[in-house]
C-alpha cells in the first residue's frame, strides 16, 4: 500500500483547524469612519432572529424591581434640562450599593469620582494611552467599576472580536470616539456569547445616545429591548425579552456622560443560568415627554439608519456587564 | 591574515587530565542542555534566569578544559583582549534605560546583573564547549539546530492553525479586534513565551525561522554524495525554517535570506580559495571598504541627528530622513544626544553616554543599543563587530576540515546580525503587558548569539597539541 498520501493527513488536519484568529477581520476603517450612520453595527448571529419567544417576557419601568438608570433620584427632575445629570451610576448605587464594593473598597465610575468633570475630559476609567492604542488597565481593577467588572476579566474569551469593545471595561468615550463604542440603530444587534453563563446576579450596560442631527444635544427616552437566549431541552434557542420603558440617556450633549442601566435577576425572578446570547434593539419614544415635551420625533431624527432621512439618532453602547458571573 | 603567535604554555598536569577524562561527557551534556534550553526559550523569564546562572557556573567550572586546550598564558592574553566585550556586557546591563525600566532599585541591580552575567556565561560556555575534545562540532550543531527547529515547528504549527497559510498576504491590510482595540493581522505572528503562546510582531516572531533557514549555507561545503547524511539533515533543518517563512509569507525576510546566502557564498569562496592569487588581498579590500562605508553611513546619520546637516545640504532628502526606517534611526540618535526629539534642545552628556531612559526604538538593533545604553555601548558594539569579524575569519580559515559545520555557525551569526539590522522590534508583544524579558536585546536569542560568538571565537594563539585522553573520543 502506498503510504505516502498519509503524510498529507497532518496538513489536512491543520488546514481544517486553521483560521480561528482570522475568522473575524475587518477593513481598518469599518465602524470608525467620519460618517455617523456608516458606523452602525447591525450584525445578528445566526439563529437568534429565529429563536422561539419564551412564555414569559418582562416589562420594566424605572423603579425598584424594575430597571435602574444612571440618573440619581436627587437629579431626576433635572434629567432633561441638565443632560449631565444622567451621567454615572445613579440609581444602581442607591438601590444596590453592594454592586459597587470590591474587597471592602468602593468602586468608582471614574477615578475622579461619580461626579462628572466640569472642565476637561476625565479619562480615568482606562489607563491613559493614545486613541485606539491598547493599554494595560490592570492597575484600575479594584478602583473603577468598568475595569473591575468587565467581561474580559471574567472570561478571556470575551477579549476577541469587534464586540470586545463592550467587554473591555471602557465605560465612556475618553476621546476615543467610535473606537470606544458600538453604534446601534433600531434594528439593534444580536450575539452568541463565546461561553455560557453558569451563574449571575444582574445585567447592566453603559450607554448614551448619539446623533448626526443639527438640533444640538438633548436628553432622549429610549425604549430598549434586551433579549437573552438559552437553549431548551431540544437544544433549540429560545428568547426571553426584557422591555425597558423610557430609558433616559443624554444624546449629543457630550460624549463623556453615559449612564449605567440594568436590572437585577433575583428581583425579577429570572434565572440567568444558561444564557448563551443576547440582543438589543430600541425605539425612540415617539410621544413627547410629559414633563418637558422633549423628544426626538422620527421627523427630527430617525432611529432607522437605512431610511435615507436627513438625520438620525442612535444608541451608543459602550459596555455590557454581567458582573460577578461565571461562564464556561 | 594575522600570524598566530606562539605562546609558551605549560603542559596539562596529571590531575587535570584525570578531571578532563572523568568529566568531559558530563560537561558536554550539561552544556548542550543549557544551550538547548536557551535556544528553545524554555520557561520564559524564570526559566531563562536559571539557564543563565547555569551557563555561568558551567563556563567557570569547565575552566580545566580551556586550560588544557590553550594554556594559562593564552587564556590570560585573551581575557585581556576581550575586555571590550566584558565592558560591553556591563554597560548594556546597567545603562540608564535598564535601570529605569524596573520599579525598584533592588530589582534593577539584581536583574540587570543577571543579564550581564548571563551574557558573559553564554559566551564562556560557547568557548568552553569548543575546548571539550570529546564533544564533536556536529553534535553541538545538531543540538543548536534541533532546538531551533523544535521551537520553529511548535510555534509555526500553532500560528498556521490559528491564522491559516499565507495569512499575511490573504489578510493584508485587515485588522482584528482584541480588548476593543484594532490590531493589524498581517504584521503579527505567534510566539512561545514561557509556556504560553502570545501574539507578537511578525518580525520578532520569525527570527528563529530565519536563523534556521540560514543554516542551509553550510550545504555549500557539504558534498551531497560523499556526505549524504549530513547533507540531508542540514537540508531538513533549513527547509523547516524556509517553509515557515514561505507559508507566512514573509516577503522581506525571504529577500534578506537570499542576500545572506549570497554574502555567505562570497565568503565561502574567499575562504576556500584563500592563499591563491590575490584572493586574500581582494577580500581584505572588500571587507575594509564595507567597514568604511558603514562607518561613513553612521557618521552621516549622527550629523543629521545632531545638526540636520544632510537635510540642509540636500533638501530633497529631508523627507526620507524624517520618516520610515531612517527617520526612526535619526530620531533615536537625536533623543540619545539631546534627551529630546527636538534637535534645538541642548546636548545632554548623560543620555549620550548612558542612554535615553525612555527608550527610542527603531528597526535597526544597533541603534536600539545606542538609545538604550549610550554611545559607549554603541562604540563597543562597532568595535566588537570588527573584532569578531576577524575572529570568524580565523575560525573559518583554520583547519578546513568540517568547513560545512563552521559555515553553519558563521551563517547563524551573520543571519542574526543581518535580520536585526533591518527588522528589529524591541517591544514585540501585541497586547499583553510588556514583559521586560521580551525586549529583543534581552531575549533568549540575544544570549544565544553570544554563545555562538564564544563557540566560534578563535584566539590568535594556536591551541596546545594536547594528547587526547584514552577513550575520550565518544559521542
Amino acid at each position: 500500500m502506498n503510504k505516502k498520501p498519509l503524510l498529507l493527513l497532518p496538513l489536512l488536519a491543520l488546514s481544517l483547524t486553521a483560521c480561528v484568529d482570522t475568522a473575524e477581520t475587518y477593513e481598518h476603517a469599518e465602524f470608525t469612519t467620519g460618517d455617523f450612520i456608516s458606523n452602525r453595527y447591525s450584525h445578528w448571529d445566526k439563529g437568534l432572529k429565529e429563536a422561539v419567544p419564551a412564555t414569559a417576557s418582562y416589562n420594566l419601568k424605572n423603579e425598584r424591581d424594575g430597571y435602574f438608570s444612571g440618573v440619581a433620584t436627587a437629579n431626576r427632575e433635572d434629567r432633561f434640562s441638565n443632560p449631565k445629570s444622567n451621567f454615572g451610576l445613579g440609581q444602581a448605587k442607591e438601590w444596590h450599593p453592594e454592586y459597587f464594593r470590591h474587597n471592602g473598597k468602593e468602586l468608582l465610575w471614574t477615578v475622579d469620582g461619580d461626579s462628572y468633570a466640569s472642565a476637561g475630559i476625565p479619562m480615568n476609567d482606562i489607563a491613559a494611552n493614545n486613541v485606539g492604542e491598547w493599554a494595560d488597565n490592570s492597575s484600575l481593577v479594584g478602583t473603577v467599576y468598568g475595569q473591575t467588572k468587565k467581561m474580559s476579566l471574567i472570561n478571556d474569551k470575551f477579549s476577541r472580536g469587534v464586540l470586545s469593545k463592550l467587554y473591555n471595561g471602557q465605560i465612556k468615550c475618553d476621546g476615543w470616539g467610535f473606537y470606544s463604542l458600538v453604534l446601534l440603530d433600531q434594528s439593534g444587534y444580536g450575539t452568541i456569547f463565546p461561553a455560557t453563563m453558569q451563574k449571575g446576579s444582574y445585567f447592566a450596560f453603559s450607554a448614551r445616545g448619539g446623533s448626526d442631527a443639527s438640533t444640538g444635544g438633548r436628553v432622549v427616552n429610549f425604549d430598549i429591548t434586551v433579549t437573552f437566549y438559552k437553549k431548551d431541552a431540544k437544544h433549540e434557542l429560545f428568547a426571553t425579552s426584557f422591555f425597558l420603558d423610557d430609558v433616559t440617556l443624554e444624546t449629543d450633549a457630550g460624549a463623556e456622560y453615559p449612564s449605567l442601566t440594568g436590572f437585577d435577576f433575583n428581583e425579577l425572578g429570572y434565572d440567568p443560568t444558561g444564557i448563551m446570547g443576547m440582543s438589543m434593539t430600541y425605539s425612540i419614544d415617539n410621544s413627547p415627554d410629559l414633563e418637558t415635551g422633549q423628544t426626538y420625533t422620527p421627523e427630527a431624527a430617525s432611529s432607522d439608519f437605512t431610511d435615507g432621512a436627513d438625520s438620525h439618532v442612535g444608541l451608543c453602547l459602550l459596555e455590557v456587564f454581567f458582573p460577578d458571573s461565571s461562564w464556561a | 591574515m594575522e600570524e598566530e603567535k606562539q605562546v609558551v604554555n605549560e603542559a596539562p598536569k596529571k590531575s587535570d587530565e584525570g578531571f578532563l577524562k572523568r568529566y568531559d561527557t558530563v560537561f558536554a551534556f550539561l552544556g548542550l542542555e543549557v544551550i538547548a534550553l536557551m535556544l528553545f526559550g524554555l520557561g520564559g523569564a524564570t526559566g531563562q534566569t536559571i539557564v543563565k546562572v547555569l551557563s555561568v557556573a558551567l563556563g567557570l567550572l569547565a575552566y580545566p578544559f580551556v586550560k588544557a586546550e590553550y594554556g594559562k598564558e593564552t587564556i590570560k592574553k585573551n581575557a585581556i583582549r576581550l575586555i571590550p566585550l566584558w565592558v560591553f556586557f556591563l554597560v548594556i546591563g546597567f545603562s540608564a534605560f535598564w535601570v529605569d525600566v524596573y520599579s525598584s532599585t533592588f530589582s534593577a541591580i539584581v536583574l540587570n546583573l543577571m543579564e550581564a552575567l548571563g551574557l558573559f556565561g553564554m559566551f564562556l560556555l560557547g568557548f568552553t564547549l569548543k575546548c571539550i575534545k570529546a564533544l564533536k562540532r556536529d553534535i553541538i550543531l545538531l543540538v543548536i539546530l534541533g532546538s531551533l527547529a523544535l521551537y520553529v515547528l511548535v510555534v509555526g504549527i500553532y500560528a498556521f492553525a490559528r491564522y491559516g497559510f499565507f495569512y499575511q498576504s490573504l489578510y493584508a491590510g485587515r485588522v482584528y479586534y482584541y480588548d476593543g482595540v484594532l490590531f493589524p493581522i498581517d504584521s503579527e505572528t505567534k510566539i512561545l513565551n514561557g509556556f504560553a503562546f502570545m501574539e507578537a510582531s511578525s518580525h520578532f516572531g520569525l527570527l528563529p525561522a530565519f536563523l534556521l533557514a540560514s543554516s542551509g549555507v553550510g550545504l555549500f561545503a557539504i558534498h551531497p554524495k560523499k556526505d549524504t547524511k549530513r547533507f540531508l539533515i542540514l537540508l531538513g533543518f533549513a527547509f523547516i525554517g524556509l517553509a515557515v517563512l514561505a507559508f507566512t509569507p514573509a516577503l522581506f525576510p525571504l529577500i534578506l535570506l537570499a542576500i545572506v546566502y549570497l554574502f555567505a557564498f562570497v565568503v565561502f569562496l574567499f575562504i576556500k580559495f584563500s592563499g591563491k592569487g590575490k584572493m586574500d588581498l581582494i577580500g581584505k579590500i572588500l571587507f575594509l571598504t564595507l567597514v568604511g562605508l558603514c562607518a561613513l553611513g553612521v557618521f552621516v546619520l549622527f550629523l543629521e541627528a545632531g545638526a540636520g546637516v544632510l537635510s540642509k545640504m540636500v533638501p530633497a532628502l529631508s523627507g526620507r530622513l524624517s520618516a520610515g526606517k531612517l527617520g526612526e534611526v535619526v530620531d533615536s540618535i537625536r533623543r540619545t544626544m539631546f534627551n529630546s526629539p527636538d534637535p534645538l534642545a541642548s546636548f545632554n552628556l548623560k543620555t549620550f553616554l548612558f542612554g535615553y531612559s525612555r527608550g527610542a526604538f527603531s528597526s535597526v538593533f544597533e541603534f536600539n543599543i545606542l538609545s538604550e545604553n549610550g554611545i559607549v555601548a554603541f562604540g563597543l558594539l562597532i568595535y566588537l563587530f570588527i573584532f569578531f569579524a576577524y575572529s570568524l575569519h580565523r575560525f573559518l580559515k583554520d583547519d578546513k576540515e568540517d568547513f560545512g559545520g563552521k559555515l553553519v555557525l558563521f551563517a547563524l551569526i551573520l543571519a542574526y546580525v543581518a535580520y536585526l539590522s533591518f527588522f528589529a522590534d524591541e517591544l514585540p508583544l501585541r497586547h499583553q503587558s510588556q514583559d521586560v524579558s521580551l525586549f529583543t536585546t534581552r531575549g533568549h536569542l540575544f544570549f544565544a548569539l553570544f554563545f555562538l560568538l564564544g563557540l566560534t571565537y578563535q584566539p590568535k594563539e594556536k591551541a596546545l597539541n594536547a594528547t587526547p585522553a584514552e577513550g575520550a573520543e565518544h559521542e
